[in-house]
């Protein structure tokens, strides 16, 4: 049992209680699957854009990058750098298209052109896969950081993290998840700027004064490795082989726009222009944020080389931004620090659970299994998988403990590009994009990226039969060569569709 | 070449009538000309108010034309689109003249009491002055039904045509060139990380070329989305 820090606990129950009644309040507006799904359409493009950038900004940007920045330097910073540029893609091609076909799901999308079970029921087994290969380390992470952060044991704090998004999704939804994403991204925004500007206060130091600084004095990495300030400052501490890191690349920035947790939240707002609004606040949020999140990283690596060494755990990279915290402004900031990393995990599990929990009653319950029901029943469904899918969540976080499961975003990244996205681009904007060509690319991208990940020294080692640990490079070509070349041997069938539809 | 002349305000009738000129088109082989008349007399926002109610007309989007444009594409009918400006009836008569159209097909509604007196007029005075035969519609409920049911469909174009829709557009396009630029600026910023590593080591403003061109890449990712929402913004308030 770790030691109970009564600050970050009374901070923690507070974010807890507030939850909680936001979700209660939220729920009395819940009556349709629609609200359940999407919050009614409803919600407007700046709330939008705050919650994307909270459903986004994991655990893994804000602990995870501070601390690679913080340990491998340059390497960390094209890490940030790379799930900025992803949204590039959601700007210009997806947004504002896909709000306009868009109902409930990932698969909805997919599905107005065919009404094709089998396009359905594969983007549904897509969703889950990738948001659970995106769920595992979340559940891992606030597990891990509960202990240090709060004083609770790791089953502990994934039962309360797990449990706590169940009670959000199953009570009031997206209107609830929507809320507490949006309160995650101020409070995150918040929280960057005033530690980056602590940092530079404490160096007493300017912003490109400070970095000048690092590229040219020595550095000490928390490993006890001595490198130059220089080296620090360029690319290759942490990826050694290139073409890993240009794989890795490709799956960030071709993965960001494909994500379903991501893609839901586009349809929660009223009009496609809103979606193109949303995305843009989302932006400038997250390009703020992983701006900062530079001072951040070289503001450990500052600090432990002048020889604070609290400010670094050299066991626990995640542990950077809390312990940075506490050096620039003591055990409240510390506290306030690692509430919001608790807020950070809670808005992310609930975008991931929504999603699954969408793939699953409303897809492949309701759609695939043509199950007939009225809105009442549909919106108890929808519930009751949330809580099946949340339970399961906590299941994998205990079961996970313990394992480094950090590589799982980046598999999750590169899963999605290669099979969500040639599904999506082919269906916005080409016009001979075939039912068996998306069925068959989905699932070409699926396979591929998961085999290649099974076969990679990730999993196997030294003695691996793929080299790279990132299947991108590979899978996200794939992904598309397979849903054109199939889509152009096989007869399109749009045209009788259209007919169809306007003749009756 | 054979033609038949619809004159539409958008009205129920109207539409109703719409449907009839689009079978009789079919049936002829001839082309649809679609007709909406601007009054360019002053008309006071009540008695606009009365003449909507009293028209059952379904509000200020539909306005007739996109609905006949819809229901020909649908069934192959070549048509025209006229929009003219000035009194009504003089319009249609000058359009049947011009366009050489062998028939007119209007809708009229079956109104009562004051509003008999004060509207309605248009389709007794065309076919009293017309040199074609002029087919006039009264709709029944059913017919008015019918049209409703359609023409949600037209108003509420199917998501396939409101991806098109967006797409087609010019700020759409821009964004598309604006995206490849950047796709291949950051895909040379990625190669050269990983292939040229000493490039990133050279001092520049202090730091080095790497630093400078990862916060760049980040700054110029807030400018082009700002940017772009500006422009986009402001071609959807000009449309």
């Amino acid at each position: 049992m770790a030691e109970i820090h009564p600050l970050s606990l009374a901070i923690f129950i507070l974010i807890t209680v507030a939850t909680l009644l936001i979700s209660i309040y939220a729920s009395r507006r819940v009556r349709t699957a629609g609200h359940y799904y999407v919050a009614g359409g409803g919600v407007r493009w700046f709330v939008n854009g705050f919650a994307i950038a909270g459903d986004y900004l994991s655990a893994a940007s804000f602990l995870g990058i501070t601390g690679l920045i913080a340990f491998a330097g340059y390497d960390g910073f094209i890490y940030a750098i790379g799930f900025l540029a992803g949204w590039i893609v959601a700007l210009f091609l997806v947004a504002m298209p896909l709000r306009a076909i868009g109902k409930f799901t990932f698969a909805d999308a997919l599905t107005t052109k065919f009404k094709s079970r089998s396009i359905r029921l594969m983007a549904a087994i897509s969703t889950l896969v990738v948001s659970v290969f995106y769920l595992i380390p979340q559940m891992v992470g606030s597990g891990s950081i509960v202990g240090p952060l709060i004083g609770l044991d790791y089953e502990v704090g994934v039962i309360i993290i797990g449990g706590l998004v169940v009670f959000i999704v199953a009570t009031a939804g997206m209107v609830s998840t929507t809320w507490v994403q949006f309160i995650k991204g101020f409070l995150l925004l918040i929280a960057v700027i005033g530690l980056t500007v602590g940092v530079l206060w404490v160096a007493g130091m300017g912003p490109f004064e400070f970095i000048g600084k690092i590229i040219s004095s020595n550095i000490t990495l928390p490993s006890g490795a001595q490198v130059t300030g220089e080296a620090f400052m360029s690319p290759g501490l942490k990826y050694k082989d290139p073409l890993d890191f240009v794989s890795l690349s490709m799956a960030l920035i071709l993965g960001t726009a494909a994500l379903p947790h991501i893609l839901i939240r586009y349809f929660t707002v009223p009009k496609p222009s809103d979606a193109r609004k949303s995305t843009v606040i989302a932006i400038i949020v997250m390009g703020i944020f992983y701006l900062l999140i530079l001072f951040l990283g070289l503001g450990c690596i500052y600090f432990f080389n002048q020889g604070v060494t609290g400010v670094i755990n050299p066991a626990d990279a995640n542990l950077s931004a809390p312990l940075l915290a506490q050096y620039i402004g003591g055990d409240v900031f510390y506290a306030i620090i690692s509430s919001i990393a608790f807020a950070t995990i809670l808005g992310t599990v609930s975008g991931l659970i929504m999603a699954s929990a969408g793939a699953i009653a409303h897809d492949i319950y309701a759609e695939v299994l043509k199950k007939k029901m009225d809105e009442k029943r549909a919106l108890r469904i929808s519930k009751l998988t949330a809580v099946g899918v949340g339970i399961i969540a906590i299941l994998l976080g205990i079961l996970s403990k313990g394992q480094n499961v950090a590589f799982l975003v980046g598999l999750a990244f590169a899963i999605a590009a290669s099979a969500n996205l040639p599904a999506l681009l082919c269906t916005l904007f080409w016009k001979r994009t075939s039912e068996m060509g998306l069925v068959m690319g989905i699932a070409a991208g699926l396979v591929s990226s998961i085999m290649l990940i099974v076969i990679s020294p990730t999993m196997m080692g030294s003695g691996a039969i793929f080299s790279l640990n990132n299947p991108g490079i590979i899978s996200i070509p794939l992904g598309f060569a397979v849903t054109i070349g199939v889509s152009l041997m096989s007869k399109s069938e749009v045209k009788e569709v259209i007919t169809e539809k306007t003749a009756t | 070449m054979r033609s038949i002349l619809l004159p539409t305000d958008g009205s129920t009738p109207a539409l109703v009538a719409t449907a009839k000129a689009v079978e009789m088109a079919k049936e002829r082989e001839a082309t649809l000309i679609i007709l909406k008349v601007i009054e360019t007399a002053p008309i006071v926002d009540v008695e606009r108010m009365a003449e909507s109610s009293a028209l059952m007309r379904p509000g200020e989007d539909g306005d007739g034309v996109e609905y006949a444009k819809e229901l020909a594409d649908a069934e192959r009918v070549p048509f025209k689109v006229l929009i003219k400006e000035g009194p009504v009836v003089g319009e249609i008569l000058r359009a049947v003249e011009e366009e050489k159209a062998e028939l007119i097909v209007l809708g009229t509604s079956s109104l009562r009491g004051l509003n008999r007196l004060y509207l309605g007029s248009v389709a007794k005075a065309v076919v009293s002055q017309a040199p074609t035969s002029v087919v006039v519609i009264k709709p029944t409920p059913e017919e008015i039904d019918k049209v409703k049911s359609l023409l949600r469909r037209v108003i509420e174009p199917s998501p396939e045509k409101a991806v098109r829709s967006i797409i087609r557009t010019r700020q759409f396009r821009i964004g598309v060139y604006l995206f490849a630029t950047y796709v291949i600026a950051y895909g040379a910023f990625i190669l050269a990380g990983s292939y040229a590593k000493d490039l990133f080591r050279q001092e520049m403003l202090g730091m080095n070329i790497g630093t400078v061109t990862g916060i760049t890449i980040i700054l110029v990712t807030i400018a082009l989305a700002i940017g772009f929402n500006w422009y986009a913004g402001r071609s959807e308030g000009a449309s």
